[in-house]
């Protein structure tokens, strides 16, 4: 009786242990299935592609063939986030290296400038970086992987005033810079339908003298600045508040604890307590949620940690992701290298599990993804709330 | 003026020149003679040729050889301690200076102290017998291998019958672990915390005996060793002792007696005390600690020992269990309590009824101050606590009246709150009720720990005061008042709800009081296996539901927590999450989001908001949105 429970035992155990949460081993096919990558690899804003390939190389580990068996191959081409190198990036790697899609770095100024370019070659592109609202306008073939200006200048403003309880706000913003114009304008619109009383607003240049300016704001009762402008201005904004001994709430935008780990990194500290706006968090709050449900990106998370002695920044997250996204697209298509059945496809993402909650993709190619409002704590981005 | 005597033998390891030197060279005019230890065992009279003082310097063995002689021809000693027998003269104050120890070695005056033999070997610190672990380490053993060999020794630790004759003739028969002789109660932490009373020259030997009736009493007693109280007098509840001129110690097995951490022997084993046998010089602190001695009297505290024949049958071979087991002899009045307790009496019936109508009025008062009268009035807790030692030990006629004394408050209580309900002309629905529910992990956590105060507050009547405490924490009949309001408005889920809150209470102190009971050490001493195993599988009957309850409330709890910190831009309109609770309704979960808005939300509003929460959400969920808006 007792050896015969230890076998039924035994046996379940087998039953238990072999039958759950057993992923399938994919067999390689043989076929190599190309995939563009256009970013900024060198220049000024090199650490932006340099992280977000680190994510891809992550990404390519835990699942280097598609499901059909496909090997996944990454063809990489350095823009160096200037539009003029991405059309001819982007057209060398459709016609002469016959990639099945693209995933696009560079900011908003190279996804509009390929839009004819990429609808021409009717080749699929994931706009990985480009928040500008008219990205996805006048063509069928660019997705956006991120949220939109309009919808993060809007959270900016409603956080602010109804978050942070502020009704008297200034806004620093960079006229030759279209993702800071839209940010600020959006920010103005909406702070002042809900009551918000903007004291100015002002144009950054190189060589402003932002004391005067500050003191200015200080004397108007400003008590919160929304700075949509490059790391290097919030950092010398900062500092000048410094100075003169004010210390305003800040609101920064999209990317720049990422900018200032990876370029200035000895003055992190400046930005402790600053508001920012970004797609994740990096206190564990909204990754934890997520990997708690998504084995395959706890076991994306371990791969990067034992390649990298740094923290994933937003862009390797953002390259993990975008990549993680259009092999699911891909997956979908019976032909890997069908572009305009990826495009289909990618147009048609429903509720993608990514980092910090579900990522759809509308026919449009506008992402529908939440939003995460940080503080920067640490060095680190301390989540606050998630909005959707 | 220190004296210092004139002529001396000296004993030493021939290898070691520098001290011979040192000795023979001595600044206080003491003419040594070297001799060898084993010539001077071979005739004594011959070697001492009238010479009344031996400093000797050695192992322990050959210092035990000197005193036996010293024992027979009564000259006085004087020690210089070796390297690596730092025991030796810590033990008797001798100081680790080499200069200073063969002054005081060489001195005149030296101190009478007892002998203790043990077998016929000399015993000069400690004896152990059977396991004391911890205690019974030699000195210079690591930590590590103390506590490796500790770990084996918890392993097995078993009590054993031992019998024990004193000098005065006195027989203790009783089983013990394990236990440790002692002569100079300095040379160890337990003899120093427990015989601190006892000197080298008071006549007596000292024996701890220790009988842990649990691995768990055993540890408790090693902390009470470790962090003694100052205002404890009274020895730890696991520990004998006997202080006698002789003592005889027997085992029902062949027990190996370790002296001195060296010489080896076997019980059966006759240890008695050779009053003020030796004069040795000792140092100053060692000699003022012994001031004064007396012949002491003979001590017997026993009281901790077991003594009972159900006790004893307990101790045969088997380890120790980790917690300890109680007899009826030692808590008598504990259980005779418990047994009242579990009685049926018009009084409790009474109180059931009285606390059930006062918490039902102030349901429907709404009226937080009455609940809780109603709370100190009930009587319900009383029961499970006994039921709760009906199960642990296994007392068929205690669970059986426990249990139908629950059941009958349980009856009273559904039926008179119905009947309130009936009579109300007005079923208002308060927040009082609403509270009872949703039944919420928070809730299992403050129905175990009741059901920890509760036992633990019916051991100790020194503390029974508290228990009005206890019955507020758990609150037992507001759950059954709203469980009846339930029947009375005739509405299954408002029943089952809150009945749910109050099965979890119950079942929440009853196993938080059986496990406090075990852990108090009231568990049987002779168990049967069969009621054992029914004890067992009632406890997994009742964990499995309760788990899958707690699962689904754990869940609830944690997507609670998550939207909280969750916001909505729907159509430019931003919508702060204040609060969400997730409840079960007609058997579906409903969240409930308090939602602070700005602008008027319409029903496009709502429909995105909804799908927005889907989603976002992998389970199945009605959402219900409350707005609240901001000016």
């Amino acid at each position: 009786m007792c050896k015969q429970l230890i076998t039924l035992f035994s046996l379940l155990c087998l039953f238990l242990t072999g039958g759950c949460d057993r992923e399938v081993e994919i067999q390689p096919s043989g076929k190599v299935i190309r995939l563009g990558v256009v970013g900024p690899f060198s220049g000024e804003n090199a650490g932006k592609g340099n992280n977000a390939i680190e994510g891809m190389s992550a990404a390519m580990q835990y699942a280097p063939l598609l499901n059909n068996g496909d090997k996944l191959e990454l063809v990489i081409e350095d823009d160096q986030n200037k539009p003029e190198k991405t059309v001819a990036a982007v057209d060398r790697l459709a016609n002469e290296k016959h990639v099945s899609a693209i995933i696009l770095m560079s900011t908003s100024e190279s996804a509009l400038e390929i839009r004819p370019q990429v609808n021409k070659l009717e080749i699929p592109v994931l706009a990985m970086l480009a928040t500008h609202p008219d990205v996805t306008r006048d063509n069928n073939y660019i997705s956006q992987l991120c949220f939109d200006d309009v919808f993060q200048g809007s959270v900016a403003a409603l956080f602010v005033m109804d978050e942070l309880l502020i009704d008297m706000a200034a806004i620093f913003t960079n006229p030759d810079n279209q993702h800071s114009s839209i940010l600020a304008a959006e920010f103005i619109r909406k702070y002042q339908t809900v009551g918000g009383k903007v004291t100015d607003t002002i144009l950054v240049n190189d060589d402003q003298n932002y004391r005067e300016k500050l003191e200015s704001l200080r004397e108007k009762g400003t008590r919160l600045l929304y700075l949509p402008v490059t790391a290097k201005t919030v950092i010398e904004i900062q500092r000048a508040a410094m100075e003169i001994g004010w210390q305003p709430v800040i609101m920064t935008s999209d990317g720049l604890a990422a900018t200032v780990f990876n370029d200035y990194r000895d003055v992190m500290s400046l930005l402790e307590g600053v508001y920012a706006i970004d797609f994740i968090a990096q206190d564990d709050k909204t990754i934890d949620k997520v990997l708690k449900n998504a084995s395959f990106w706890k076991k994306l998370d371990s791969i990067y940690k034992s390649q990298n002695k740094d923290d994933a920044t937003t862009y390797t997250a953002l390259g993990a992701e975008s990549l993680m996204l259009l092999s699911n697209a891909l997956n979908r298509c019976e032909d890997p290298q069908d572009r305009s059945c990826i495009n289909r496809m990618l147009r048609n993402t429903k509720n993608f599990q990514g980092l910090a909650g579900k990522v759809s993709i509308l026919d449009n190619g506008k992402a529908s993804r939440p939003l995460v409002v940080n503080a920067i704590r640490d060095g680190r981005l301390e989540f606050i709330v998630k909005v959707y | 003026m220190t004296e210092y005597v004139e002529s001396a033998l000296f004993i030493c390891p021939a290898s070691d020149v520098e001290l011979i030197e040192r000795v023979i060279r001595n600044s206080f005019a003491t003419e040594i003679s070297l001799v060898d230890i084993n010539d001077f065992e071979q005739d004594p009279i011959l070697v001492l040729n009238g010479c009344d003082h031996v400093v000797v310097s050695g192992d322990l063995a050959v210092v035990k050889r000197v005193l036996k002689l010293s024992i027979e021809h009564g000259f006085s000693i004087g020690l210089i301690p070796q390297e690596g027998y730092l025991e030796l003269a810590t033990s008797y104050g001798i100081p680790g200076d080499p200069e200073q120890a063969l002054e005081l070695a060489l001195q005149k005056g030296g101190q009478e102290l007892d002998i203790v033999l043990c077998n016929n070997e000399i015993l000069l610190y400690k004896a152990t017998f059977g396991r004391l672990p911890m205690l019974d380490t030699s000195p210079g053993t690591g930590r590590m291998k103390m506590i490796w060999r500790a770990r084996k020794q918890f392993s097995d630790l078993k009590l054993l019958k031992f019998t024990f004759v004193t000098n005065n003739g006195k027989e203790i028969n009783t089983a013990a672990c394990g236990g440790m002789l002692i002569q100079q109660h300095g040379a160890n932490l337990a003899s120093r915390r427990i015989v601190a009373d006892s000197s080298a020259n008071d006549e007596m030997v000292a024996m701890i005996i220790s009988a842990p009736l649990s691995i768990f009493a055993y540890f408790r007693f090693l902390l009470q060793v470790i962090f003694p109280s100052s205002y404890r007098k009274k020895l730890p509840d696991t520990i004998g002792l006997v202080k006698s001129k002789s003592i005889k110690i027997d085992s029902e097995i062949r027990l190996e007696v370790t002296i001195d951490s060296d010489t080896r022997t076997q019980t059966p084993i006759f240890c008695e005390t050779l009053p003020q046998a030796v004069t040795m010089n000792t140092g100053d602190e060692f000699s003022a600690r012994i001031k004064g001695g007396q012949a002491g009297k003979e001590t017997l505290n026993i009281s901790n020992l077991p003594t009972g024949k159900e006790e004893l049958n307990k101790a045969s071979k088997r380890s120790i269990p980790l917690f300890s087991y109680a007899s009826e002899e030692r808590f008598r009045d504990l259980f005779q309590a418990l047994r009242e307790d579990a009685a049926t009496n018009t009084i409790y019936l009474v109180l059931m009824l009285l606390s059930t109508l006062l918490a039902t009025i102030g349901l429907y008062q709404n009226s937080a101050a009455v609940v809780i009268g109603a709370m100190l009035l009930a009587p319900l807790m009383t029961p499970i606590i006994s039921l709760s030692m009906g199960i642990l030990r296994q007392d068929m006629k205690m669970s059986r009246q426990s249990t139908i004394k629950i059941i009958l408050g349980v009856i009273i209580a559904l039926l008179a709150a119905a009947l309130v309900t009936l009579i109300f002309p007005h079923k208002p629905v308060t927040g009082e009720m609403l509270a009872r529910l949703n039944p919420t992990l928070l809730d299992l956590g403050v129905a175990v720990v009741a059901g920890i105060a509760g036992a633990y507050t019916k051991a100790y009547k020194e503390i029974l005061q508290s228990l009005a405490g206890v019955a507020i924490a758990v609150a037992l009949v507001p759950p059954l008042a709203v469980a009846g309001i339930g029947i009375g408005r005739l509405d299954i889920d408002f029943f089952s709800q809150a009945f749910l809150l109050f099965s979890t209470n119950l079942v929440g102190i009853l196993l938080a009081a059986i496990f406090t009971f075990r852990v108090l050490g009231y568990s049987p001493a002779v168990r049967g296996k069969t009621s054992m195993r029914l004890a067992m599988m009632t406890m997994i009957l009742i964990a499995v539901p309760l788990y899958l309850s707690y699962d689904d409330i754990v869940d609830k709890l944690v997507m609670e927590k998550y939207w909280q910190n969750e916001r909505f831009l729907v159509n430019g309109k931003y919508l702060i999450v204040q609060k969400a609770r997730v409840t079960t309704h007609k058997d579906k979960n409903v969240m409930t989001m308090d939602l602070l808005a700005r602008e008027q939300l319409s029903r496009d509003d709502l429909t995105i908001l909804r799908k927005k929460v889907e989603t976002n959400i992998s389970k199945q969920l009605v959402i219900r949105a409350r707005i609240i808006y901001i000016p």
